[in-house]
């Protein structure tokens, strides 16, 4: 009866979606994806089956993007999802105007499976608790294991909860509380773009405990540290540039962190729910040590990482929505010119994104079978390489999504780690 | 387990370079062991997904440019109507849907300049030829100013292809100021031959004159004045 309510139904897209849809384009096709190593090859038919009885667990991603006069929206589809191998660059643009596709796809290749959302239906965390069900279900089908603690994933038997899908920007929103202030353009990377459609990864694999240690030592979070590490690497990277000292004392660095709000408010949902700020280091006032920077980073999470100036970011991404005058806009013009906005309000305002998921489990039964979890961040032109990372296991993927053929900047990032004695293994896409 | 010697860290069995610093990884392995890449050899298809919408728009725009021409044809063959009003339009849809053949980039981008040039010269010519014009306005005017365009937007790409990594801000003013100098002087030199007989310039001169300075400021900008002429200024102007 449950699964009937949610058939032909429409889903408005969540706050963070209408703005994902608007400024989706070949160059940025707002995918991301998280890959699951596997000990043994992926049987595709069994992922298939997977697939098919996890589905109707999740109607609202059993859904396909429509357009409408003033902004896209989800419909609920009949359509089956199916399962492909992996042929294309990753994270490619996913057509979704036929009514026949999904905003997600499951891909496999040898022992991995990919699971590509687009990042207008859910986040990180959504994503996350997708893959674990498909993981579950899929060893139950072929290693016939049923795990008693399932950890994050959904059980598939159980009823949909309307929570798993509202838009909880809009449920925590308070109103008339001050915009953040705006932020100001800084340091983007000069590297020449790959050609359209083409996205390279790289993920290097380090054992957690180490750094744990480290971060530990330095009284910071892993985050922090490791945000810490890729700040010093990029104003290594300036300070090695062929420009002025006038010049690279200009220059501003900053990162774009996504906050997880999911554990700031008591929200459930599956969709986008996270906020990002942006902490910065200003070269102005000189060159800083590791511990300058760590110390910068405490203090602005400090500041800024707590409810009262999340709701100032919350509530003006509802406003901005909520706006007449932007909602009576039709959508083709929308489509145009949210792109330039985009990248005069949003993307100059960083350099780059750290994005940390966390922790990843996986339930005891099975986790012999999971090698390794991995997440990659969606393409972008302007902020042209990205970070995120993940641990599962004792280890810990930092993967670089890039839209550039350069590696400069993860040279450096990873030379540090090994210079901090803690090993590092490389993969990549790149031929 | 193969390692990168200047990185020091563990790179997939049987890669031949570091994919940090592209340096020559030592093969260390065994040789018979195969390459077990977790990413396959990936296919770029934005070129067919946008190939395929382009040929549709293409297809679109060249049915009705046809159509068109067509009926013109059929209106031209069967009324005694104003004759030249209508080649006027079956020129106008032919030169446009050529246009928009070049514009769609179908060939390289030098040709399809070229083709775009030939267009407007061989359409001004049509005109020329369909109004019976006295004066010959179509080699004393539409002509060079069709070349000196197509000239002076040769030059702007190339000089636009070996500056646009450098400061956007600073060379592309600057490449569109001279682009802008190479015309001013172009045109006027053209209307004094037709009009004077002889090379005047006159306006132009001012406009490249301004541009230079322009240009001079810009670049001076970007690249700071060379430390000795700065030490001559100095100290010509110390108060």
């Amino acid at each position: 009866m449950e699964e009937k309510q949610h058939k032909n139904k429409f889903y408005s897209l969540d706050n963070a979606g209408f703005l994902y849809t608007a400024i989706a384009s070949s160059r940025m096709s707002t995918v991301y994806r998280i890959s699951v190593g596997l000990s043994d090859p992926v049987d595709a038919t069994i992922l298939q089956k997977a697939l098919e009885q996890i589905i109707h667990r999740f109607p609202y991603f059993q859904v396909t993007l429509k357009r409408g006069i003033f902004w896209y929206y989800y419909q609920h589809t009949e359509a089956i999802p199916k399962v492909g191998e992996e042929t294309y660059y990753p994270c490619k643009t996913m057509r979704q105007r036929q009514g026949k596709t999904f905003p997600f796809r499951v891909l496999y290749y040898k022992s991995y499976i990919h699971v590509e959302f687009n990042h207008s239906i859910c986040d990180g965390a959504g994503g996350l608790v997708f893959t674990q069900t498909l993981l579950i279900e899929y060893f139950k089908i072929q290693k016939g294991i049923s795990p008693k603690n399932l950890g994050k994933a959904m059980d598939i038997e159980s009823e949909v909860d309307p929570k798993e899908f509202e838009d909880s920007f809009k449920v925590y929103y308070k109103g008339k509380v001050p915009s953040p202030p705006s932020s100001r353009k800084v340091f983007h990377f000069p590297f020449e773009l790959l050609d359209k459609g083409e996205y390279l990864l790289l993920t290097g694999i380090v054992p957690v405990d180490p750094l744990l240690g480290l971060a530990k030592i330095h009284q910071c979070t892993i985050t922090q540290f490791m945000l810490a590490l890729y700040f010093e690497s990029i104003q290594e990277y300036i300070q090695g540039l062929p420009m002025s000292e006038k010049k690279k004392q200009r220059q501003l660095i900053a990162i774009n962190v996504p906050v997880d709000l999911r554990k700031m408010f008591p929200s459930i949902t599956l969709r986008n729910f996270f906020i990002s700020l942006n902490p910065e280091i200003d070269l102005a006032f000189g060159y800083y040590t590791r511990e300058e920077i760590i110390e910068q980073i405490k203090g602005y999470m400090g500041l800024y990482m707590n409810r009262k100036n999340i709701n100032r970011y919350i509530s003006r991404n509802v406003r901005n929505e909520q706006f007449i005058f932007l909602r009576i806009i039709p959508l083709w013009v929308k489509k145009l010119l949210m792109p330039i906005v985009y990248n005069r309000f949003g993307e100059r305002g960083y350099t780059s994104g750290l994005s940390n998921l966390g922790v990843v489990s996986v339930p005891e039964e099975i986790k012999a079978y999971v090698k390794s979890f991995e997440v990659f961040p969606p393409p972008s032109a302007e902020s042209r390489l990205k970070l995120v990372m993940v641990s599962y296991n004792g280890s810990l993927s930092l993967s670089f999504g890039k839209t550039t053929g350069e590696t400069v900047i993860e040279k450096i990032f990873f030379r540090k780690i090994r210079k901090l004695g803690i090993p590092v293994k490389i993969e990549t896409n790149k031929r | 387990m193969a390692y990168c010697p200047k990185c020091g860290v563990e790179v997939e069995h049987g890669v031949e370079k570091c994919p940090l610093c592209d340096f020559p990884i030592p093969n260390v392995g065994d040789a018979h062991e195969s390459v077990n890449s977790k990413y396959p050899q990936a296919i770029n298809t934005y070129s067919e997904d946008h190939l395929g919408k382009k040929n549709l728009a293409f297809f679109s725009i060249g049915i009705i440019a046809l159509s068109m021409v067509v009926i013109i044809g059929v209106v031209y063959l069967v009324y005694p109507w104003n004759h030249a009003l209508l080649k006027y339009a079956a020129l106008g849809f032919v030169s446009i849907f050529a246009i928009i053949f070049f514009a769609m980039n179908y060939l390289k981008p030098n040709y399809n300049y070229l083709g775009a040039y030939l267009t407007v010269v061989i359409t001004c010519y049509c005109v020329y030829n369909i109004s019976g014009s006295q004066n010959n306005w179509f080699l004393d005017y539409a002509l060079p100013i069709a070349t000196l365009l197509y000239l002076g937007v040769s030059l702007f790409r190339l000089v636009l292809k070996h500056t646009r990594h450098q400061s956007k801000f600073v060379f592309i003013p600057t490449n569109i100021i001279i682009f802008g100098i190479v015309l001013a002087i172009g045109l006027d030199g053209i209307i004094s031959l037709n009009i004077l007989g002889n090379l005047h310039l006159t306006w132009s001169l001012v406009v490249a004159a301004s541009g230079v300075c322009i240009i001079i400021l810009l670049q001076t900008v970007y690249h700071r004045i060379p430390e000795k002429t700065r030490k001559i200024i100095r100290e010509k102007l110390h108060i």
